[in-house]
């Protein structure tokens, strides 16, 4: 069976502006996302995975390789159809949210419906359960500058579920929230996922990996190693993923 | 802790926020110079030998007055910006362990280098301008304006006095805001977004009075004289309905754009409405400051151009020939004694034109010409008018009219008569034809303060009994009496007829009571008259000009750095690039060419008024008045596109620079 989301040897080469410099941030990367699963890739700041998930989200071209969406491959898609492409298949959650603050939460949360031309009966029928489900009803006719961290995210999570995308990128979700409104989150991050939504996300708090179902680790360039969750406790996972990390600091053996 | 120490302190950071400040000091720089450039004007002595100088003068305080407050209003707003972001920093300091005091004389130290460098920068720009303005106007008038140039220590002085108490004003505003706030509050200010504007219903229905009084008063003011009196109050009555609709108005007509639902959630709709409510907050003031300082360019430059290219008409009605001499009282021998001097001289000449004319002002109330002063002449339009008795009009005309007892020849400019009958006097005329005055060269001279008629009667007797009218009720001080007038075309030097002139007066009786004017000197003194005040529409238009541009470059910049942000994340949304052009463009477009569509609204409120005044000017040429206002306002309008163009392109490079990724 097809996965959902393949990425076969992709390679990102950045050069500076006149050819002089060139960095490598993706060398081969290779991985693929069933639907449904829920996958965290972690690496230390420079490991290139801010690069991998721009390159996902079509927001950056890969120097090298091919990623495929449900089969479709991303860098085929004409550059007047990748902001349509990305508001109707893909869900964002940033670090720093992203809200606009000349919209209330509400109208932050139908952006993407309304640039689809959807009208206010759908975009409230739909914003409804999710409200719900996120506890944001309260505030949903406040400002962004008005509320806590932890309340803007779950907005930002609101505006991304609300198009019923495949897949939702998520990039360090819980950077700028404390740990209680970051484990509220996690949890939220679980529950949707249960509910079959596909989430990638990309951290590197272990914390937030923890709650994942896979981890990938990237380091240099390349899918390092993976774990799977399996019937591990968080808890359990937590420890995994540190002991990867430490191995990765110490410069262990790859093993599988 | 040293003195001099707050002075580097304050360098520096004006230096490290050379960013925002360089805009603001510049902006300031302007204002000295504009303000000054104005004094330096209105104190002109020369402005008093214009034609209406009593008029212009007062036109030029009331210039002053206006730039003033502009300099209060726009200072005081851009500098709010400015201290928003500089609140941080000064925190910053306060933690570590600065006092407000402290932080006070920093402050103190910024504002007044800045003072100095403003006075001095501008002072200088002011002067420069000065002259060099002079100079070039002096070269496109050839040398017609009675204008001089001198530098005025009084000048100096007030512009002085007033940047000084502006920027005290300033000081101690961000002096307040620093002891108001709390560090703690203010590290955070920077989370904290722009607050939503809230709908201000009062000051919307007070934009909605003033502004609709002010076009009231424009649109239903007949009278001339009326007209000077009130304009500087309907003028007030605009500017501040203005300022409260840009200000309040906007937010009101957009917030309700915005509670409609189906007008609100649709693409292009949703993006730009919700960014001009937080766009107009801002911006509100200096919106308001470019329409009015268009309104008023617009005005300045179209009536005294229309006054200039209309000097033309102000020669013929005054000096209808180039040589003319008026007599008072019937003087039938005049045309001989003149005809002789001429011929002894043997002067080579046109065929002369002389008539009996009675030229006096009546209060015309519908059909009713009333010159009864106990009369009530409420809702009359006052006018001039010329009569002539039917023989000397079909002699100096070449015609053979004829008239019925009780039937007139109307004969009109530019006023306007309605009806076909006419009472003079007490009794009904017919009227028979009317005619444009144009065709006939009648001196009209009281008919250049107001419109008035040329009425042709049938006889002598005719023209006798109406003197006798208006004799009986003005009485003796206020009436007018009959006149003989004389004129022919003569090919003379300028010197040689200056010598004519001299021997028509020795020679003609004394108690002709007669006045000889030449055609080349009346034209001298209109065309210096007119040329000034084109003059002056042209400085002050120039000026203004200047002022806009610099708001609307000011504005854009600001703006990109702050729209930036918000337009990355629209592109992360699912935006394209190309939507987002959009409705950068819609926004951009709308708040900029806001100012331009409502001066171009004031403009045609103003224009009858305007009409009006340019009538008491003896300018009542309102085709032409339309024709100078219309070409104007294009060649505005083309040159605030190329300013907007520009700025735009500017715009677009700091909001979405080219070849992101997105």
């Amino acid at each position: 069976m097809m996965s959902m989301l393949e990425v076969h040897h992709l390679k990102k080469i950045y050069t500076t502006r006149f050819g002089g410099n060139r960095v490598q941030a993706l060398s081969d990367v290779n991985f693929s996302v069933e639907q449904g699963e829920y996958v965290a890739i972690m690496g230390e700041s420079g490991s290139g995975k801010t690069t991998l998930l721009n390159i996902l989200a079509a927001l950056d071209k890969p120097t090298g390789g091919e990623v495929l969406l449900n089969g479709k491959s991303l860098t085929g898609i004409r550059e007047k159809e990748i902001s349509a492409f990305r508001r109707e298949h893909l869900g964002f959650v940033f670090q720093d949210f992203n809200l606009l603050d000349t919209f209330s939460i509400q109208d932050n949360i139908f952006l993407p419906l309304v640039l689809s031309g959807k009208n206010y009966k759908e975009m409230k029928s739909r914003l409804t359960p999710i409200a719900k489900q996120l506890g944001i009803e309260e505030i949903l006719n406040k400002f962004p500058y008005e509320v806590s961290g932890g309340q803007k995210q779950r907005a930002a999570v609101a505006r991304a579920l609300i198009t019923k995308p495949e897949l939702i990128l998520a990039d360090e979700p819980t950077g700028a929230l404390d740990s209680r409104s970051s484990d509220s989150l996690l949890h939220l991050f679980g529950e949707i996922n249960q509910k079959g939504q596909t989430i990638l996300m990309v951290t590197h708090s272990t914390k937030a990996a923890s709650s994942a179902r896979r981890v990938l680790f990237i380091k240099d360039g390349e899918v390092f190693h993976q774990l799977y969750r399996a019937d591990n406790t968080e808890e359990q996972m937590y420890q995994k993923i540190s002991d990867t990390l430490t191995m990765i600091a110490t410069g262990g053996m790859r093993h599988e | 802790m040293n003195r001099s120490f707050y002075w580097k302190l304050a360098a520096i950071s004006l230096q490290k926020n050379g960013k925002t400040y360089f805009p603001y000091i510049l902006t300031c720089i302007l204002t000295v110079a504009m303000y000054y450039l104005i004094l330096s004007l209105a104190g002109n002595p020369g402005i008093y030998d214009l034609v209406g100088g009593s008029i212009i003068a007062s036109t030029l305080n009331m210039g002053c007055f206006v730039t003033a407050v502009f300099a209060v209003i726009f200072l005081f707003y851009t500098h709010s910006f400015l201290i928003k972001q500089r609140k941080k920093e000064m925190v910053l300091y306060n933690i570590l362990g600065m006092e407000k005091r402290h932080l006070g004389y920093i402050l103190a130290c910024e504002t007044l280098y800045i003072l100095g460098i403003s006075l001095a920068a501008g002072l200088g720009i002011g002067l420069l301008m000065d002259k060099l303005l002079f100079l070039i106007l002096l070269k496109m008038f050839d040398g017609t304006v009675t204008l001089g140039f001198q530098i005025h220590r009084e000048v100096l002085g007030s512009v002085i006095m007033l940047f000084v108490c502006i920027f005290a004003a300033i000081f101690l505003n961000s002096l307040r805001q620093i002891h108001l706030t709390k560090p703690i509050e203010l590290l955070h200010s920077a989370d904290m977004g722009e607050r939503e504007p809230k709908i201000k219903w009062f000051m919307s229905l007070a934009g909605i009075i003033c502004l609709g009084s002010g076009y009231t008063i424009a649109l239903t003011t007949i009278n001339p004289m009326d007209a000077i009196m009130l304009f500087f109050f309907a003028v007030i009555l605009v500017i501040i309905g203005t300022y409260c609709l840009f200000v309040a108005g906007s937010i009101t007509i957009l917030k309700m754009l915005r509670m409609n639902r189906r007008f609100y959630y649709h693409p292009r709709h949703f993006i730009a409405v919700s960014g001009m409510i937080h766009r107009m907050k801002q911006n509100a003031v200096g919106l308001a400051n470019i329409c009015i300082l268009s309104t008023m360019v617009l005005v300045m430059i179209s009536s005294t151009m229309c006054m200039y290219l209309g000097s033309q008409d102000a020669i013929r009605r005054n000096c209808p020939h180039t040589i003319v001499v008026q007599a008072e009282g019937i003087q039938e021998e005049l045309p001989q004694k003149m005809e002789a001097i001429l011929q002894e001289d043997q002067i080579e000449r046109e065929s002369a034109v002389w008539y009996r004319y009675l030229d006096y002002t009546a209060y015309r109330k519908g059909n009713v010409l009333i010159t009864d002063p106990s009369q009530d002449a409420s809702g009359s339009i006052i006018c001039g008018i010329i009569a002539i008795a039917l023989e000397d009009y079909n002699r100096c005309q070449n015609t053979q009219y004829t008239l019925d007892q009780h039937e007139v020849i109307l004969m009109t400019d530019y006023a306007e008569y309605p009806g076909d009958t006419l009472w003079l006097a007490g009794e009904e005329y017919k009227i028979k034809q009317v005619e444009e005055a144009k065709s006939a060269r009648f001196v009209m001279r009281s008919q250049t303060i107001v419109g008035g008629y040329i009425l042709v009667v049938p006889d002598m007797a005719t023209l006798f009994r109406l003197d006798g009218a208006q004799r009986l009720e003005y009485g003796t001080e206020y009436s007018s009496q009959l006149e003989t007038y004389y004129g022919v075309d003569v090919v003379l030097s300028e010197e040689e007829q200056i010598q004519l002139r001299a021997e028509v007066q020795a020679t003609l009786p004394a108690d002709y009571q007669s006045s000889v004017s030449l055609q080349f000197e009346e034209e001298d003194t209109v065309m210096g008259l007119y040329g000034g005040l084109f003059f002056i529409g042209v400085f002050l238009s120039i000026l203004f000009v200047i002022a806009t541009i610099l708001i609307i470059y000011y504005k854009q910049m600001s703006e990109g750095y702050e729209d930036r942000q918000r337009f990355e994340i629209l592109q992360k949304v699912g935006m394209t690039r190309k939507e987002i052009r959009g409705t950068i463009r819609s926004q951009v477009f709308g708040v900029f060419y806001l100012p331009l569509l409502v001066a171009g609204v004031h403009i045609v409120f103003a224009f009858p008024f305007i009409a009006r005044i340019l009538q008491a000017l003896s300018m009542p040429n309102t085709g032409l008045f339309a024709l100078c206002t219309g070409g104007c306002f294009l060649v505005f309008a083309i040159f605030y596109a190329l300013i907007y163009n520009q700025t735009a392109k500017t715009y677009y490079r700091i909001v979405a620079p080219e070849k992101r990724y997105f």
